[in-house]
């Protein structure tokens, strides 16, 4: 298994709030990529790198509930955190069933989200040890 | 009394008679210049036949001459008199031989009082008996003069005159006139123009008989103007019969007119008088005496309608030939009425308006009616778009809280960077500009729904189609995602902007995408699609369609579903299709509903490219 630094994923069609989000998180100290769609993290994941993703909820072809699904169906499924601009039960309910890391609104307090991050990343490293162990 | 005075002073009476008759003709109707010239022609044939009478008499060879002379006062005012009238009656015959003919005869009568004794003779020698009809009559012996040619030649040009006049008249088709006035004068003054130069010449014995001619002509002529008297008689009877039924058309007419309400007018602009019907001046407030003019008509005008309704018949009368127009008019109490019009212009063959007939009716009542509905409309609109704000207020909290979520994390993010010890200044500058961007954006949601709330008339301007789709995409995208609603967009490529107020045009694109989102609530989630495309609809109008994949519409609902409180579903008020069907109207554009053949149901509107003038 190979050392390299875990990096966080941010997936969001609105190019305003992806850049101040990565921007926080960078000065946070965490290695941050990011995407303007489910589909380009997809074609440009590293497969089987350690990190996580956080995405918003609705995006336009692809919505987040989309890529979980997604992403669930590949060898190495990473941790998902969602980001919503307002409250949606029916929805987080889903994607916390279906194994999603934790779901924020985009208004949350910063340290919500550190916390969430970093449970997600520890979250990553002990499924990939698990999946070492298993093979 | 012997037979060549009664010959000669009968055609001499005769000639007369018909003299005094068309100088009567041309007293009554001062146009008549023909039968004048006519007049004067027979009564100078007249003269001469007497004067003719007077010479086969004579008693000296010196009365024979001053007799001669006077003759040629005669002839000359025939001849002159002659060539008028065939120009005039036939419009034909060429004006320079005309003044040729005149110009050679009054040379011809100079010469006859101042060369030899008169034009025919430098010298009477002696008067010799000769038998004529029976009868021992005076001739004349002597030294004929040279320059009787200039009266001969006068006679020769004459005779050229009268044959391309009646070639001319003759080609144009007027056979009858042709014939019995060119042809006639041609063939008598040819007869007499030879007897003068026989006789004159000496070459043929015998007493001037000229005028025998000129006296056949003035019969057949005389004949031909009485028998035009004769059909201007009859058809001037015919016309008062005709009138009569006329009269009787017109006032059935008025009676129709009046029954239904309208008021006529007539303005006619060379004699610059208007007329009108006894209900328009009370229409338009004046007694039945009142002298009307354009211009205190124009006075009754509301000020505000004034110039425009002088526009509409300019335009009339410079060409468009008709006009329509609404305007109101203040009476002199004071009251105002609403008046519609329509006429069309007469116009002269040169193209100018010479009348214009128009009628008028008050349509106040209609007006007051239509205003109210409007009235009515704007309060549903209002109505409707406040209870869409509940709809609205979900789909634009995303909306806001996007650029404030961008905001709090910029601002965050800056205050980490501050922390450290060497804080890099220009991404800090990058945040900062980042947030002014972003509070951009909120204040323009804000904006939009203030838009929304207010209740306003038409603001209309050039709107592009892909931004307002785009817009009111954007406003419901949350909401279709969270409804696993697909939204598609295709707007033709090149696209001219329409001409309308975006804030209605976004509220109609936005009812019909939630009604389509509604529309699908009991669908499949797989297939749940609504499209929204623009594409141009002929050259002045562009055509917006929002389609779903429901079940469509029943059929006998297709029409029904724009009627007011209209509603299939639980919590509507069934005003969304109606109020924006009210809205595409006052664009002057369509609003309807089809099910297409691929399924589901399609709205489809049009929107004019060009503004067109709201009617007044």
């Amino acid at each position: 298994m190979s050392e390299t630094v875990p990096i966080v994923h941010v997936v969001d069609d609105d190019m305003s709030f992806l850049t101040a989000v990565s921007r926080l998180l960078k000065a946070k100290g965490f290695s941050v990529k990011t995407y303007s769609s489910a589909h380009d993290f997809l074609a440009q994941r590293e497969a089987d790198a350690p990190g996580c993703v956080l995405t918003d909820l609705w995006m336009p072809q692809m919505n987040g509930l989309d890529l979980q699904s997604a992403l669930a169906q590949t060898p190495h499924p990473l941790p998902i955190l969602f980001l919503t601009g307002h409250g949606d039960i029916p929805s987080r309910d889903r994607a916390m069933r279906d194994g999603a890391e934790d779901f924020l609104e985009k208004r949350d307090p910063k340290e919500k989200l550190f916390d969430a991050v970093t449970r997600a990343l520890a979250r990553d490293s002990r499924d990939r040890a698990a999946r070492a162990g298993r093979q | 009394m012997s037979l060549i005075t009664i010959i000669w002073s009968m055609s001499a009476s005769a000639c007369l008679t018909v003299a005094g008759i068309n100088l009567l003709v041309w007293c009554r109707d001062r146009r008549a210049w023909a039968n004048l010239l006519f007049s004067l022609t027979a009564t100078s044939t007249a003269a001469f036949a007497l004067c003719e009478l007077w010479m086969m008499h004579a008693g000296t060879p010196a009365e024979f001459t001053t007799v001669l002379k006077l003759g040629h006062v005669a002839v000359w005012l025939l001849v002159v008199s002659l060539v008028g009238f065939v120009r005039l009656y036939l419009k034909a015959g060429r004006p320079w031989l005309a003044w040729m003919v005149c110009g050679l005869r009054t040379l011809a009568l100079i010469l006859n009082f101042l060369v030899g004794q008169n034009l025919n003779y430098l010298e009477i020698t002696r008067l010799r008996h000769i038998k004529f009809l029976g009868e021992s009559v005076q001739i004349a012996e002597g030294v004929p003069n040279p320059w009787m040619l200039v009266g001969q030649l006068s006679l020769l040009a004459l005779l050229i005159f009268a044959t391309d006049a009646t070639v001319t008249a003759w080609r144009r088709g007027d056979l009858h006139r042709a014939l019995t006035v060119g042809g006639i004068a041609v063939f008598f003054s040819l007869v007499s123009a030879c007897q003068a130069v026989l006789v004159f010449w000496g070459i043929v014995r015998m007493p001037i008989v000229a005028s025998l001619s000129f006296v056949g002509m003035v019969a057949v002529m005389g004949y031909e103007l009485g028998s035009e008297m004769l059909r201007a008689a009859q058809l001037d009877r015919k016309l008062q019969v005709s009138e009569a039924g006329l009269h009787e058309i017109e006032e059935r007419m008025r009676l129709a007119v009046e029954a239904v309400g309208f008021g006529i007018w007539i303005r006619d602009f060379v004699h610059d008088e208007v007329w009108a019907t006894d209900n328009w001046r009370a229409l338009f407030g004046f007694s039945k005496t009142d002298r009307l003019e354009f211009g205190n008509i124009l006075q009754r005008l509301h000020p505000e309608d004034r110039d425009a309704f002088r526009l509409v018949l300019e335009k009339a009368t410079e060409g468009a030939g008709s006009y329509e127009a609404e305007y109101r008019i203040v009476l002199p109490s004071g009251e105002v009425r609403w008046v519609g019009s329509r006429g069309r212009v007469v116009f002269d063959a040169s193209g100018r308006a010479i009348l214009i007939r128009g009628i008028s009716q008050d349509i106040t009542e209609r007006k007051r009616a239509e205003e109210e509905t409007q009235n009515l409309r704007r309060e549903i609109a209002h109505v409707g778009r406040v209870t869409m704000m509940g709809q609205l207020a979900s789909a634009l909290a995303h909306e806001i809280n996007q650029p404030l979520g961008a905001i709090l994390r910029n601002a965050e993010a800056a205050e980490l960077f501050l922390h450290n010890a060497s804080p890099d200044l220009d991404e800090i500058g990058a945040i900062l500009a980042d947030i002014r961007k972003d509070d951009q954006r909120a204040g323009d949601v804000i904006d939009r729904m203030r838009g929304l709330l207010k209740r306003q008339n038409l603001d209309k301007r050039p709107v592009q189609v892909g931004e307002l789709i785009g817009e009111v995409v954007a406003l419901v995208r949350s909401d279709a995602a969270a409804r696993h609603v697909k939204l598609e967009v295709a707007v033709a490529d090149p696209m001219p902007p329409v001409f309308g107020d975006p804030v209605h045009l976004q509220q109609v694109l936005l009812n019909l995408i939630v009604n389509g989102m509604d529309a699908l609530d009991d669908a499949q989630r797989e297939g749940r699609r609504i499209s929204v495309t623009a594409a141009l609809e002929g050259p002045q109008a562009v055509e917006i369609a929002v389609s779903d994949s429901g079940r469509g519409i029943p059929a006998d609902k297709l029409t029904d579903i724009f009627d007011p409180f209209f509603t299939t579903k639980p919590k509507g008020l069934g005003m969304g299709l109606c109020i924006s069907r009210t809205i595409i109207e006052a664009h002057h554009g369509r609003l309807w509903a089809e099910n297409p053949k691929e399924g589901g149901a399609a709205f489809r509107f049009t929107l004019p490219i060009e503004e067109k003038d709201a009617s007044p």
